[in-house]
């Protein structure tokens, strides 16, 4: 019995010794700017950028008109109802560090040669009524009448409920970029010509004049 | 010097009698057959000291508001030194605790050391198994990570289904309607003071009852518990063949305990304290995560239980559990201790044990457990993206928000808690859909109030979708084919819609 409690006690000094000091923390290796996106973003912008359901980022257009400040800012506090705000101080898992390596990953390997479309990525809407000519020449053969009768070739975007989830700013982002991504010639710049800054302001408070007000925040 | 010295001994003992309190305890007879069976109660009260020290010790270091809570057990873990041993002593022994606490309880029940006259005993060990509980569930929640929301999450979902008063017991329980700073401060209350003089009020009376009582012999078989003679057959028999507590049977646990310690020590140093796993996030309802050991039967259970009986099991099972528990004594306190007289009994601890070991397995293993990133890494299928509409784009958007993913594979990427909803669209209709994500049912919340109703038509009219290719969507036949229309009030009956929002 005591050659026994006299090897146990031996056993623990030497594992005492061993005990280090500071807790073996899970290394902070700095993740890469690709797998940042992976985990946070891919869900809903698409696995390689591209082909997800949130708008691609995977647009060398896209990066080059908005500019870094932008992409960091909608990143950090989110955007709209479904964009998730990122930054820490809005509870969300990403530091402004990670957040800027984030950024300039993708700029870096995502926006490389875009053309900016000389319009600036945000803006304010312009007038409905024109807007309404606007869409009823250039979107209506794909996203039918506002009014409903003649259906369009790929869905609604006039529609009540689509219009109560999107923001202004990814209506704005839809008519100067469309979602090239998808091909079917949505590449913002129907029948072939880019709209003009004031036709875009007016299409997209067209878009905005047909929400309903009510709707839009009853959790 | 030494006459001094026992002069102040003297004094202290005249005005205290303080020896003379402790020297029969160590000097008792216990019988002389009570070995190894006899150690783990001993080890359930010293780990319970060793959580006093350092819960105490923790305490001092540790920022009971929400706000710094989490910060400051990242600060314990990386700045204090050896402050990360300190958690993780504190958690596994919490765990030591609690196994022993149960080992000690079956080896009671076992030995039928319940009956006569230790009933009482008995009952304020039950007692005392529940603050054990309570000391561990708190004590998951003072980490106040997303594995504390599991804990507070379901402990809310459970009290606000009590018929009535449910609204007020969640806010009682959380110190509002949500979990928040209140919450916090409460289970520390309860943590650190509450239950801890609880604890040892009860240790106190157990042990008193113990002294009292006696230590129970080992069971033979024919030697049966007559409440008539009992004492006095106990009396003499300890005091023909029993031996002192000190130092026969203390030797023992002793070595019993150091040997438990060690271990503890060991898994600390080597695994490491518990969590935090990832602040909390106060508006992410369904964060899901896993809790401790403990409770992972509970867990399983609540992933098992099938919705139609789950309001009425939940409130119904607690208090049939402590009240049986409590009442094992009293269904018999005379008669046989021995277990192999006493089939019925061990049959239905083995029953009970096997439940709970495969639950708390299932619980480890859980592959219904959800995907906690999904919504954000796991993409909708470029296969439904490419013809979806951009309402149902939208809804695709939602079930990613909401963390739907987390739970529902599509196409097989996903979480595996759910069925999968790559072709749900041929599955179920419009109606049907609408009602599943509104009311929930089986394990799925409800989100009727969660979503918003624009929301709810765009993820209905994106699971619509969701087919395989060439199926047409599920319909009933004959009845109204409907889908998303603009301003479709989102009910599933026609009867009960409401006027359409204009
Ligand atoms: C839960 C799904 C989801 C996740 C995860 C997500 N996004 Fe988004 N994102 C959206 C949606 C939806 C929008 C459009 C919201 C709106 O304006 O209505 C959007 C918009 C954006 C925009 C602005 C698009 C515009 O309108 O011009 C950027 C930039 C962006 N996201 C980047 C990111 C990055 C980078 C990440 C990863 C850190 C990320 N998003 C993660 C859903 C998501
Ligand atoms: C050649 C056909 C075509 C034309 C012309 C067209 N679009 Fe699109 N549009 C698409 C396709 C394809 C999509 C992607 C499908 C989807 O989002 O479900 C799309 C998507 C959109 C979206 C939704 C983006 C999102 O994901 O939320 C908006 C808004 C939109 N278009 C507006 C317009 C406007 C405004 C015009 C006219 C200036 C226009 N489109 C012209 C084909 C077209």
């Amino acid at each position: 019995m005591k050659r026994l409690l006299a090897t146990l006690a031996t056993l623990f000094a030497a594992a005492c010794d061993r005990v280090p000091l500071e807790q073996p923390m899970p290394s902070q290796a700095v993740v890469s700017w690709d797998g940042l996106y992976l985990t946070h973003c891919a869900g809903c912008h698409g696995a390689d950028g591209s082909l997800g359901a949130a708008r691609p980022m995977r647009d060398p257009a896209y990066l080059a008109t908005l500019s870094r400040d932008e992409l960091i800012r909608v990143i950090g506090r989110g955007q709209g109802r479904l964009m998730p705000a990122f930054d820490q101080s809005a509870g969300g898992p990403l530091t402004a560090e990670e957040i800027a390596r984030l950024a300039d990953g993708m700029r870096q390997a995502w926006g490389a040669g875009g053309v900016p479309v000389g319009m600036p990525w945000s803006g304010s809407a312009g007038a409905a009524e024109a807007g309404a000519s606007v869409y009823a020449a250039h979107c209506q053969a794909c996203h039918g009448a506002a009014d409903g009768r003649a259906p369009g070739t790929h869905g609604s975007v006039t529609d009540a409920n689509y219009l109560r989830l999107a923001s202004d700013q990814a209506l704005r982002s839809a008519v100067l970029f469309g979602r090239a991504d998808l091909g079917a010639g949505c590449d913002g710049r129907p029948n072939g010509r880019r709209l003009q800054s004031q036709e875009v302001a007016d299409v997209v408070a067209f878009l905005i004049s047909r929400r309903p007000a009510t709707g839009r925040s009853d959790r | 010097m030494l006459r001094g010295l026992r002069a102040i001994l003297g004094w202290t003992e005249d005005r205290s009698g303080a020896i003379g309190f402790v020297a029969p305890i160590l000097t008792h007879r216990v019988p002389r057959n009570a070995k190894w069976w006899y150690v783990f109660g001993s080890a359930t009260l010293m780990f319970f000291s060793i959580q006093l020290v350092s819960g105490v010790l923790l305490a001092t270091l540790y920022a009971p508001s929400a706000a710094d809570a989490y910060q400051s057990l990242v600060y314990i873990d990386t700045q204090v030194p050896m402050g990360w041993m300190l958690r993780a002593i504190h958690g596994w022994s919490s765990n030591a605790m609690v196994i022993m606490v149960v080992v000690h309880m079956l080896q009671v029940f076992l030995h039928g050391a319940f009956k006569f006259p230790r009933e009482l005993t008995w009952m304020v060990g039950v007692l005392l198994l529940f603050c054990t509980l309570a000391l561990a569930f708190t004590g998951q929640i003072m980490r106040w990570d997303q594995d504390a929301y599991w804990g507070l999450g379901i402990g809310a979902s459970i009290v606000d289904r009590v018929p009535v008063i449910g609204n007020q017991l969640r806010n009682i329980m959380l110190g509002g309607p949500y979990i928040g700073g209140a919450t916090l401060s409460r289970f520390f209350a309860l943590h650190v003071f509450v239950l801890p003089g609880l604890t040892i009020a009860l240790v106190g009376l157990h042990i008193a009852l113990i002294l009292k009582n006696g230590v129970s012999e080992m069971p033979k078989p024919g030697e049966v518990v007559d409440p008539a003679t009992y004492r006095r057959d106990y009396e003499s028999r300890t005091h023909r063949t029993g031996v002192p507590f000190w130092p026969d049977a203390a030797q023992r646990d002793m070595i019993f305990c150091g040997l438990a310690l060690i271990m503890v020590v060991g898994l600390a140093a080597f695994y490491g304290p518990f969590g935090p796993n990832g602040n909390p996030d106060p508006t992410v309802i369904d964060a899901n995560p896993r809790p401790d050991s403990a409770f992972l039967w509970i867990f399983a259970a609540l992933a098992l239980l099938p919705a139609q009986v789950e309001t009425f099991l939940l409130l119904a099972a607690p208090p049939v559990i402590v009240l049986g528990l409590l009442a094992v004594p009293l269904i018999s306190n005379r008669g046989e201790r021995a277990p192999t007289r006493r089939p019925v009994s061990v049959l239905v601890m083995l029953v009970i044990c096997t439940a709970l070991a495969a639950l708390t397995w299932l619980g480890v293993t859980s592959p219904w457990s959800p995907v906690m990133d999904a919504w954000t890494s796991v993409p909708t299928p470029v296969r439904l993206v490419e013809r979806l509409t951009p309402l149902q784009m939208q809804g695709a958007l939602v079930m990613q928000n909401q963390q739907c993913r987390n739970c529902h594979a599509l196409d097989g990427t996903g979480g595996q808690r759910g069925p999968d909803l790559g072709d749900v669209g041929s599955r179920l209709s419009w109606d049907q859909l609408v009602r599943q994500v509104q009311q929930g049912g089986g394990n799925m919340p409800a989100y009727g109030k969660t979503l918003s109703a624009a929301e709810t038509v765009a993820v209905v009219a994106f699971l619509q979708a969701c087919r395989t290719d060439g199926q047409p969507p599920s319909s009933i036949p004959g009845a109204l084919q409907r889908s998303a229309s603009p301003d479709l009030p989102p009910v599933a009956s026609p009867v009960a819609a409401p006027a359409a929002a204009p």
